[in-house]
């Protein structure tokens, strides 16, 4: 172990449109394989949009009856079925009583996606809050029975790198043993949906669902939704080691800033987002030369993507010719407050396999989008080094640097 | 306001601490919202982006109101914050206009449903609107949302300053109380209002300071926090910070630890 006090990520738990645990999602990301199809758990006909990457029923977690975990909401179940998952993982779910459990989760909009659910149901929560629900993390914390503090936190697309951060530092100040951190998103409700659609976000090619999103190409038409999470592990890598835990990565950098420009138009000025992601390769202590992957927030809208070329090309300067970039939303569609969270995992994957997920749908790339494109299909490759850009809503800018452990 | 609200606190052990530099309080009812969503305060040099709070939530122009004091009370120039962040704790955001447009989606169905709810009725939404109003470049997010937002701000923010990434860092605190009522629940007795606390944390311990504590060696499934409503805690926080000779206030976490200010002691900052 290099650094005992440097955080690894120990244990992964994963629900996402491409499937359930870390083997699975590794599977059909390296295959190049899309989870966009036809919205089916709800009537979409109005819809501007009538596709995304939906996530189907989660079975109950062990420990859980089918009963109980079918009566939770959905989002409960998400970040339950993802904690849990995780837990086991790392090797903690049996003896998570002997140690402080903290939970940082990434989520976005919460009590939206939780009032409208409600009044489905013939619920009204939304008149009274303060008889309803409680947040997503506490009832989790209580739920896993867990005895550290618990937090939600939210840079809309961003939210999941803001958690990880958050995570590292808790694990790394003692605030925690162990710190579980990432994102869960269920946001695929009408509502919802009519909500992005209406602001013209969203992709309209309905005719073939799995060549909807394609970051970077110059057919793209704005981003598909996705659902799902993904939570991680931290710990400390000197207790980590000494239990024979696995290292999925150190987590080693981050960095973050805001645009100050608008509160749904990513900025035309390079330099925030570029600051963020400077500030996370110095935080990491890697030059752009050490890079060996990049996993970009792309989400296939026209503005969006352009400007993260112009963002990588200013950071990467001459290496931009060289670092490998794919876009993994071509594949999950855009998890929105999970998206960072699904990144993430999508980092660790090559790492794990040494192998690039690729940009699917990147038939014709964009000129304005000139970068090193991993495109269509995995590629082998020597990974020790990998960033991950997330950018959100309110201007929210965020990079989060890993490295193998 | 002069730069006097000054304490220091000498650091325990298990407890991390952070200066509070300025201090911003607002509280407005239902009736003079729409007053500070014009004009949310004003300030030598300030100039808001137009429009900026137009379809913002109450609770987002409560937050930039208190910010504004809490400038004035730091005794910087308005354009002094560039490089600061701002995490915003709000609760229950945006309920009653959610209200609205469960109504209206039912009504209208797709057509019907706003493509501004989701920009700013989002847990991040607050964070970033400040952060664009005062053209602060430093992280921006949103914390908590739910009953414990107090406390969840407080840690997450405290975290984020652990960064060091920037010079300082806003943290915002709202929440109507007693909660706003609709028509579709009768209406209430008591008249709702907001309130919001502004707080510019730095590093040094100069000013008033914040401290976490944990309970060394507590693990095993610790009780939820005593009863104590959020609501009431951010109105005691308030009254802490607008009174003189308040003891101090304390705030429990999840997970056998608390958030403490210390007493406000009259000393007066060098310089």
């Amino acid at each position: 172990v290099r650094d005992p006090e440097a955080v690894w990520v120990t244990g992964v738990g994963a629900a996402t449109p491409l499937g359930l645990g870390f083997e699975a999602v590794a599977e059909a990301l390296l295959a190049g394989r899309s989870g966009v199809r036809r919205v089916t758990h709800f009537d979409a006909v109005a819809q501007p949009c009538k596709i995304a990457a939906s996530l189907g029923p989660l079975p109950a977690p062990p420990g859980w009856s089918d009963d109980d975990f079918a009566g939770l909401g959905t989002a409960d179940q998400l970040v339950l079925w993802c904690a849990v998952a995780a837990l086991r993982d790392a090797g903690w779910w049996e003896r998570r009583g002997e140690v402080r459990v903290g939970l940082v989760l990434g989520s976005g909009a919460e009590w939206l996606t939780c009032w409208e659910r409600d009044r489905q149901r013939g619920g009204r929560c939304v008149y009274f809050p303060l008889a309803g629900h409680p947040t997503l993390s506490s009832a989790a914390r209580e739920r896993l029975k867990i005895s550290g503090p618990a937090v939600t936190v939210a840079a809309a697309c961003a939210s999941g790198n803001v958690a990880l951060a958050q995570g590292r530092r808790w694990v790394q100040r003692g605030w925690v043993d162990v710190c579980l951190a990432g994102g869960c998103d269920r946001s695929l409700t009408p509502m919802g949906m009519a909500g992005f659609g209406n602001l013209g976000a969203l992709s309209k090619r309905n005719d073939d669902p799995p060549a909807a999103s394609r970051p970077f190409d110059r057919g793209r038409d704005g981003f598909v939704m996705g659902e799902g999470g993904a939570l991680f592990v931290l710990e400390r890598a000197g207790a980590a080691a000494r239990r024979g835990a696995r290292a999925y990565a150190e987590v080693v950098g981050y960095g973050a800033s805001s645009d100050a420009s608008h509160v749904v138009i990513p900025s035309a000025d390079p330099d925030p987002a570029a600051a963020a992601v400077r500030r996370a390769l110095a935080d990491a202590g890697v030059n752009p030369g050490e890079i060996d992957y990049i996993n970009a927030h792309a989400t296939s809208t026209p503005v969006g993507d352009r400007f993260e070329a112009g963002i990588l090309r200013e950071v990467l300067g001459e290496e931009v010719r060289r670092v490998p970039v794919s876009a993994t939303k071509s594949m999950t569609g855009h998890l929105l407050s999970a998206a960072a969270a699904m990144e993430a995992l999508a980092c660790l994957i090559a790492l794990d396999r040494q192998a690039l997920p690729p940009t699917i749908n990147l038939d014709d790339p964009d000129p304005e989008c000139e970068l090193r494109h991993v495109a269509r299909q995995a590629e082998p490759a020597h990974v020790r080094v990998v960033a991950s850009n997330s950018f959100g809503f309110g201007g929210s800018n965020t990079c989060l640097v890993l490295r193998a452990a | 306001v002069d730069p006097t609200l000054v304490a220091t606190v000498v650091p325990e052990p298990g407890q991390e601490n952070c200066g509070i530099a300025a201090v911003g309080l607002a509280r407005a009812t239902e009736a003079e919202v729409p007053v500070l969503r014009r004009q949310p305060g004003t300030l030598p040099g300030l100039q808001l982006p137009h429009g900026i709070l137009r379809h913002a939530d109450d609770q987002t122009v409560l937050g930039l109101s208190a910010l504004l004091r809490a400038v004035a009370d730091s005794g910087r120039p308005v354009g002094g914050f560039s490089a600061w962040g701002v995490v915003f704790a709000p609760r229950f955001l945006g309920r009653a206009a959610t209200v609205r447009a469960l109504e209206r989606f039912d009504r209208m169905g797709v057509h019907g449903m706003s493509p501004l709810i989701i920009p700013h009725l989002s847990l991040h939404s607050p964070a970033g609107t400040l952060s664009l109003a005062l053209g602060m470049h430093g992280p921006n997010f949103g914390v908590g949302g739910g009953d414990d937002h107090v406390s969840e701000g407080f840690l997450a923010a405290l975290a984020a300053h652990a960064e060091r990434c920037t010079p300082g860092l806003w943290l915002v605190l709202t929440a109507w109380d007693p909660e706003l009522t609709t028509e579709a629940d009768g209406g209430g007795s008591v008249p709702a209002a907001v309130h919001a606390v502004a707080l510019g944390l730095v590093a040094e311990r100069a000013g008033l300071s914040f401290g976490v504590r944990w309970t060394p060696g507590s693990c095993g499934v610790a009780a939820a926090p005593p009863g104590n409503p959020s609501a009431a805690r951010l109105a005691n926080l308030a009254a802490f910070l607008a009174h003189e000779n308040s003891p101090g206030w304390v705030c429990p976490l999840a997970g056998g630890g608390e958030v403490r200010l210390a007493a406000r002691a009259r000393m007066r900052l060098a310089g």
